[in-house]
């Protein structure tokens, strides 16, 4: 059982799509999985046509126990379950500046549900925060989203340096990809050929940018299981593999 | 963990759906709060299996193989118990051919020695539903099952059931559907899922032993109970016929065999119905019926070469005599001759039943003394017989007495009847290992250690057998005492015809 975070500090890299896309392949793969939409935009929501939570809200999801179990949903693919998000979340990091422990609360509400599940996932908002910290803590990867254009190498680079001067070990955590690689773009074909293989936290899987994949916020399904054969499944499914790799 | 499991279609969630009802029919009420998108279909073939008495079923359990896979469910194959992959391309017959595995441990402690006999094959095809919200989020799965049970002969159609998977969070959907249904005058189904379907076959489970069940009125003519009782035996016969030629269990043999004799010893003991000439012939027939399979049941005993002497006998069914001597019987029944000798024919069965019963315990009273004059086994085994013809007595004629006053009486006679019926494998074991060792040469060596092994054996069976004569005295002599004979006379003396008036046995 393993927790997986799909995180970055930057916004629009793909998040989502790459959460329900990897917890769908979970599914089929490893058997129950939940995915917990900690955004409180609450894309992955929508992508799940699940509407966000009315009765969760952030203080009741730091409290955990009954408040989660009870607004676990069941998405349209047997063995996927979903922790739809809550507009409240965007008052998480005061919520959890109250708490014990406050770098650690994620760790404490995801532990009974560790038994339930053969993976969880979290699609967490785009910052770095105290919540962000909560999900460095708990997760035993941390998935990075990486658009290979120069800026996203500097938030990148911000983001290790983040992880080595807290706990150690954090930054061994980090997976990154490459996500919506557009080959037509010669910047993003160099910044690929310079990374792949230079820094041992990428792994070489490239997930395109494609029509079918900007069409996940429209078909509302993972392309995964609508577009088994495009480009863009095939791609998640080497992620997919890649992370279980890793895992072992 | 495994891999994605399919929704959970509960038979608790579960609506019958009668037959002609159409899918409009089922979903019509749904109409406006939810949209019905049809989904994939499947078909899964399930092959079940239970012993020739239905011990798993009446564990409240299911067998079944598919896809390479056998399974121990409930009744209403919904909790699976246990699973084993088993690829073997034949069925297994016993326990012990099944992989070591919890599924076998537990088919050790429910068969014993019986063996699994295909009990019919399943078809089932679900066509599977996503009831849809306004957002077109799936918030409730439902499942239209039929299915074909094929046994051979045919197919026999199933229930038509609606299953509704419930999803986790969406329990408000759930209700409102079940609901819906329930208005629409849907019902959750009575019975088992396996009862249903054996029903609609035709196959009581537990109807596999030869008892009688047919109800007489006392005033029937002795003639007409007697033709009525007979067909009863004839139908065991031939039910067991199938089980005997696929060679399935020795149980199926022994029916067979027990169907026969009760017949004879039905027209042996009512007395004066039929024309003595016809009644030989018909009696000869069953005789030689029951003759030809002695070989088989004897050697089922002791598991002994047995495989030929079976071929023997199926092809001694399969043949023009066979068939020839089963139209006799059923002839003789559709038209009883009559002569002037048929005094008892048209008698009041209560009267000629009650006759019988008293002479046959008679009989087991003159043999009283058996046990304490130290009678040789021939008398013990008279005994025997006396005893297993009052029991069909009292069985067939069951529906005129109280049956109370009966089943005590009966519970009686079948005490002594164990204790003899173990004392005759020892006399019948005996005589075959005797048989046995008077076959093997003094020359050769090996056959030297089997005689001593022989001999062993022999003095070991000796030794139960007098075990059992212990035990035989006090069950002949509480069923020989002063109450019991008393109980017997009270039942079924002569003057008891005053039930013809009284209205029966419930009086």
């Amino acid at each position: 059982m393993s927790i997986l975070a799909i995180y970055n500090i930057k916004g629009g890299v793909g998040k989502t799509t790459a959460a329900v896309n990897l917890s769908y392949l979970s599914t089929q793969t490893h058997g129950p999985t939940l995915l917990c939409d900690f955004d409180p935009q609450g894309s992955s929501s929508y992508a799940f046509r699940i509407e966000p939570s009315k009765s969760l809200n952030a203080r009741k999801l730091l409290q955990g126990g009954k408040h989660i179990q009870r607004n676990i949903k069941s998405t349209d693919y047997p063995g996927l379950d979903f922790l739809p998000a809550s507009f409240s979340y965007r008052k998480l990091d005061p919520a959890l500046s109250a708490k014990k422990r406050p770098k650690h609360r994620f760790e404490e509400i995801l532990l009974p549900l560790r038994a339930q599940y053969a993976n969880i996932f979290l699609d967490c908002p785009p910052s770095i925060t105290l919540e962000s910290e909560n999900v460095f803590h708990a997760a035993e990867l941390i998935l990075v989203p990486f658009i290979p254009t120069p800026l996203s190498l500097v938030t990148y680079e911000r983001l290790m340096r983040f992880l080595a001067g807290k706990k150690k070990g954090n930054g061994a955590k980090v997976l990154v990809f490459f996500s919506m690689v557009d080959r037509r773009k010669k910047l993003h074909r160099q910044m690929v050929e310079e990374l792949r293989g230079g820094d041992r936290n990428f792994v070489d899987v490239q997930i395109p940018y494609s029509s079918e994949i900007e069409r996940v916020g429209l078909l509302r399904e993972p392309i995964v299981a609508s577009h088994p054969r495009s480009r863009g499944s095939l791609a998640f499914h080497s992620l997919w593999t890649a992370v279980q790799d890793r895992l072992t | 963990m495994g891999t994605a499991q399919p929704p959970s279609y509960s038979r608790r969630n579960a609506f019958v759906i009668p037959t002609g009802a159409t899918e409009r029919d089922v979903f019509g009420s749904l109409a406006g709060l939810y949209t019905v998108r049809p989904d994939r279909t499947r078909e899964t073939r399930c092959a079940f299996f239970d012993s020739f008495d239905w011990r798993l079923y009446f564990q409240g359990r299911l067998l079944y193989r598919s896809g390479g896979a056998y399974t121990v469910s409930d009744l209403q194959m919904e909790g699976t118990f246990q699973r084993l992959e088993c690829p073997e391309a034949e069925p297994l017959r016993f326990w012990w051919e099944f992989p070591e595995s919890p599924l076998r441990s537990y088919l050790r402690s429910v068969l014993g020695p019986r063996a699994l006999i295909p009990r019919g094959d399943l078809l089932l095809k679900r066509r599977m539903y996503r009831i849809l919200d306004g957002n077109a989020k799936t918030v409730l799965r439902a499942a239209i099952e039929s299915s074909e049970l094929q046994n051979g002969g045919g197919g026999v159609a199933g229930p038509k059931v609606l299953f509704l998977a419930a999803l986790r969070g969406y329990d408000e959907p759930r209700d409102r559907v079940m609901g819906k249904l329930l208005e629409g005058g849907f019902v959750p189904p009575a019975d088992s899922y396996a009862a249903v379907l054996l029903r609609r076959n035709g196959t009581t489970p537990g109807d596999c032993s030869s008892e009688l069940s047919i109800s007489l009125s006392p005033a029937t003519r002795t003639v007409d109970a007697v033709c009525r009782i007979l067909p009863a035996f004839y139908g065991v016969v031939r039910r067991n016929e199938d089980g005997i030629r696929r060679n399935l269990d020795v149980e199926f043999l022994h029916d067979y065999r027990v169907s026969l004799r009760r017949a004879r010893s039905l027209l042996a003991q009512i007395k004066k119905v039929f024309p003595r000439t016809a009644l030989e012939k018909v009696r000869g027939d069953l005789k030689s019926l029951a003759q030809r399979s002695n070989e088989v049941r004897d050697l089922d005993v002791v598991l002994l070469r047995r495989a030929a002497a079976w071929r023997e006998l199926v092809s001694f069914m399969d043949s023009e005599e066979y068939r020839e001597r089963f139209a006799r019987l059923q002839g003789f029944l559709r038209e009883p001759p009559w002569s002037g000798e048929c005094v008892n024919a048209g008698l009041p069965i209560v009267q000629t039943a009650g006759r019988a019963i008293r002479k046959s315990y008679r009989k087991i009273l003159e043999s009283r003394d058996v046990i304490s004059s130290n009678a040789p086994p021939e008398r013990i085994h008279r005994l025997r017989i006396s005893c297993k013809k009052l029991r069909y007595l009292l069985e067939f004629f069951v529906s005129l007495y109280p049956q109370r006053r009966t089943d005590s009486l009966v519970r009686r006679l079948k005490k002594l009847q164990n204790y003899l019926g173990a004392y005759n494998d020892y006399t019948q074991q005996i005589g075959l290992v005797r048989r046995y060792l008077a076959t093997l040469s003094p020359e050769d060596s090996v056959a030297l250690h089997a005689a001593t092994a022989g001999g062993g054996l022999l003095t070991q069976l000796h030794h139960r057998r007098e075990d059992l004569r212990g035990m035989i005295g006090p069950a002949l002599a509480r069923f020989c005492s002063s109450r019991t004979r008393s109980e017997f006379d009270a039942l079924f003396r002569r003057g008891k015809a005053w039930r013809l008036e009284a209205g029966g046995p419930g009086a």
